[in-house]
């Protein structure tokens, strides 16, 4: 059951189809937020373009949902501008914004009905009983919750309550649409089904979202551009294969990706102009066909675990610990000295637990780290093998 | 199995004996009471007491002639309003010690508490003081705002408890919808704690309509209550039990249509739902 089966009946109806167009661009500048001495938000500046979609991702406590709730007005900026389109909105109150906010705990009014709870802001603004009714109707038949009209919140499964915290979003007409990991409290089926269900509407409405989670996975699918936040700092913000396929530094490095790319501490032996020699803590030395650009010294090589294969022509020796069958992949994890790196594969073969196996790593794509984390800027030289 | 019923029937056998020896010891006293009540004066006094008896109301009928309405009157005036002076103003002061945060508000709970632990001999005579000056000794209101000191902070508190109960991001939720701080409290917070208020509107009812240390030593004769009332009827040199018992059956039914009408507020589970 999609949240937006029916999404075509909302852009016919009259009111929704005049101001359907309002989306804005949210542009924040220097953002810092303090809880008294504890610094959440470290400066923080970002342009949300028009229309786009973008998820605010990152560890627990990395200011994420701060964020989004400045940009609400829920939460004051200690320091910094907020602007949607050129107008500012630092000071503005959080019902003057245009904004409509989807809660991780859904927060329906449990004493009203499911058409009370989408409506409030519409009693709130004087709107009549009957027209708000309408409009209720109209987005309870998109988003399929027709019969629950006159449901109280405590009668609705976990997937119902969320449909109608969105439907209340929906009701508002929102030029921004804000969702505080809405998704975080439905099983794994109702998940993935809501999350189309969002991309969706998304398609559909056209308006600015902005969107938190800690699930990497649905950055990934859902987002146009992914803000990764660490430690009340922007890490890196892209495309989602673009932060996949080029990340800034080993953070976004290690929380793009399931299961997360292997990190390899290394020591830089030589380097010549269209290599790179490289020794392992174990002591066994290895070369990489590739030309550095800049003069800073590896100490972290990173490989997805898709590009890191089991050969015996491997650099690397080690055991393997555990094989993990997922049908299409098998995930086989090799323990080296302390590390453990897993290896993704999508053949059927798979080495006995214990067994000695060694590691193939290739040229490309791997992923250089100076000592600070950064990424390392190279060029493939050879062809992959 | 059979061992699990045993223990389950002997269990019910604890269970049910200690329901009915607490229901004895409530229930005794109020009985003896009743049957007082319409007794004559000499059968009320004798001893061994008597159970075969002819039924005489006439205790009741005095109640009417004796000037005892007044004091009903009065009792009723001083709690109802009570009650709604501790709501009216509990209830948003219990709002902002949970929703707003600071160094005031963490000074005010404790200051509120504070009250409650001054014993009550230690507030009667300012209060004497000030009522007498401003001259509103012996009026209802006098009593009512007396028994406000102390139930204020007592329902504030009880208050502060089930507020912070309520998830925030429903606040949070009707902000974005539009709404100030009185709307949230007026739409979301009172009809959410409505089961809480109708706890505290009985404990406050009942605690104003049996006081009566304040309202003895506040009132004289225009603004007695009835807990006050009856206790006068205890004389040096006359005792009408039957009238005494009769008056304290009679006060009881007030409280008990109060408790009663406040009681259907109360619903389990009403604020299930909200969130997760």
């Amino acid at each position: 059951m999609h949240i937006l089966e029916r999404s075509n009946l909302v852009l016919r109806s009259g009111q929704y189809d005049e101001e359907f167009n309002s989306m804005v661009a949210i542009r924040l500048e220097g953002i810092r937020k303090a809880f008294g001495t504890v610094e959440v938000l470290n400066g923080i500046d970002l342009t949300v373009e028009d229309g786009e979609f973008v998820v605010f991702v990152g560890p627990s406590g990395c200011g994420k949902s701060t964020l989004l709730r400045i940009i609400a007005g829920l939460e004051e900026a200690s320091a910094g501008e907020l602007f949607f389109d050129t107008k500012q909105i630092t000071n503005v109150a959080p019902a003057q914004r245009g904004v409509a906010m989807v809660f991780q705990s859904y927060a329906l009014y449990p004493h009203m009905t499911v058409a009370d709870n989408m409506t409030m802001s519409m009693r709130l603004s004087g709107i009549p009983k009957k027209q708000r009714r309408i409009r209720a109707e109209e987005v309870a038949e998109m988003l399929q919750l027709s019969p629950l009209l006159d449901r109280k919140p405590a009668q609705l499964s976990g997937g119902q309550r969320q449909r109608v915290a969105i439907g209340r979003a929906i009701v508002r007409n929102p030029d921004v649409f804000l969702f505080d990991e809405p998704l975080s409290n439905l099983d794994a089926a109702l998940r993935i089904e809501t999350r189309v269900g969002i991309s969706q509407l998304h398609r559909t409405l056209g308006n600015t979202m902005v969107y938190v989670t800690h699930d990497q996975v649905e950055a990934m699918t859902m987002a146009d551009r992914i803000v990764i936040l660490d430690q009340g700092q922007i890490a890196q913000v892209g495309a989602p294969m673009d932060l996949y396929h080029h990340p800034a530094n080993a953070f976004v490095a290690g929380f793009i990706g399931s299961p997360k790319m292997n990190f390899i501490p290394v020591t830089e032996v030589s380097r010549g102009k269209n290599s790179l020699r490289l020794a392992l803590s174990t002591g066994e030395e290895f070369e990489l066909g590739l030309h550095l650009t800049h003069d800073d010294q590896v100490v972290l090589l990173g490989i997805r675990p898709e590009n890191l294969k089991v050969d015996p022509d491997g650099q690397i020796a080690g055991t393997v610990t555990a094989v993990e069958r997922l049908g299409s992949e098998t995930l086989i994890y090799v323990a080296v000295g302390d590390a453990t790196y897993v290896e993704k594969s999508t053949s059927d073969i798979s080495p006995s637990i214990g067994g000695s196996v060694r590691l193939l790593i290739p040229d490309q794509p791997v992923h250089l780290f100076k000592a600070n984390g950064q990424a390392i800027a190279h060029e493939t030289i050879l062809p992959p093998r | 199995m059979a061992r699990k019923l045993g223990r389950t029937l002997s269990d019910d056998l604890g269970r049910w004996t200690l329901i009915t020896l607490a229901l004895i010891f409530v229930l005794l006293p109020i009985v003896w009471l009743a049957i007082a009540s319409v007794k004559t004066r000499n059968a009320a006094l004798a001893i061994p007491p008597e159970f075969i008896f002819t039924p005489d109301f006439s205790a009741y009928a005095r109640i009417m002639s004796g000037g005892f309405l007044g004091a009903f009157q009065n009792s009723l005036i001083i709690a109802l309003s009570n009650v709604v002076l501790t709501l009216v103003l509990g209830v948003p002061a219990a709002f902002a010690l949970t929703r707003m945060h600071g160094k005031v508000q963490e000074n005010l709970s404790f200051w509120l508490l504070s009250i409650r632990m001054a014993p009550l001999f230690a507030v009667i005579l300012p209060l004497y003081v000030l009522f007498k000056s401003i001259g509103l000794l012996d009026t209802p209101i006098a009593v009512s705002l007396a028994h406000l000191t102390l139930t204020l902070p007592l329902a504030i508190w009880m208050l502060v408890t089930y507020f912070r109960s309520i998830p925030v991001d429903l606040d949070h939720a009707a902000r974005l919808d539009g709404a100030n701080a009185l709307q949230i409290l007026w739409l979301v917070i009172i009809p959410i704690a409505r089961p809480m208020l109708a706890s505290v509107a009985i404990i406050v009812f009942i605690f104003s309509w049996n006081e009566f240390l304040l309202a003895f030593i506040l009132t004289s004769r225009n603004a007695q209550t009835v807990p006050v009332a009856v206790a006068s009827l205890a004389g040096t040199m006359s005792f009408d039990w039957p009238l005494i018992a009769a008056v304290s059956v009679a006060s009881m039914l007030p409280a008990l249509i109060f408790v009663g009408f406040a009681q259907r507020h109360i619903v389990s589970g009403l604020g299930s739902g909200a969130v997760k």
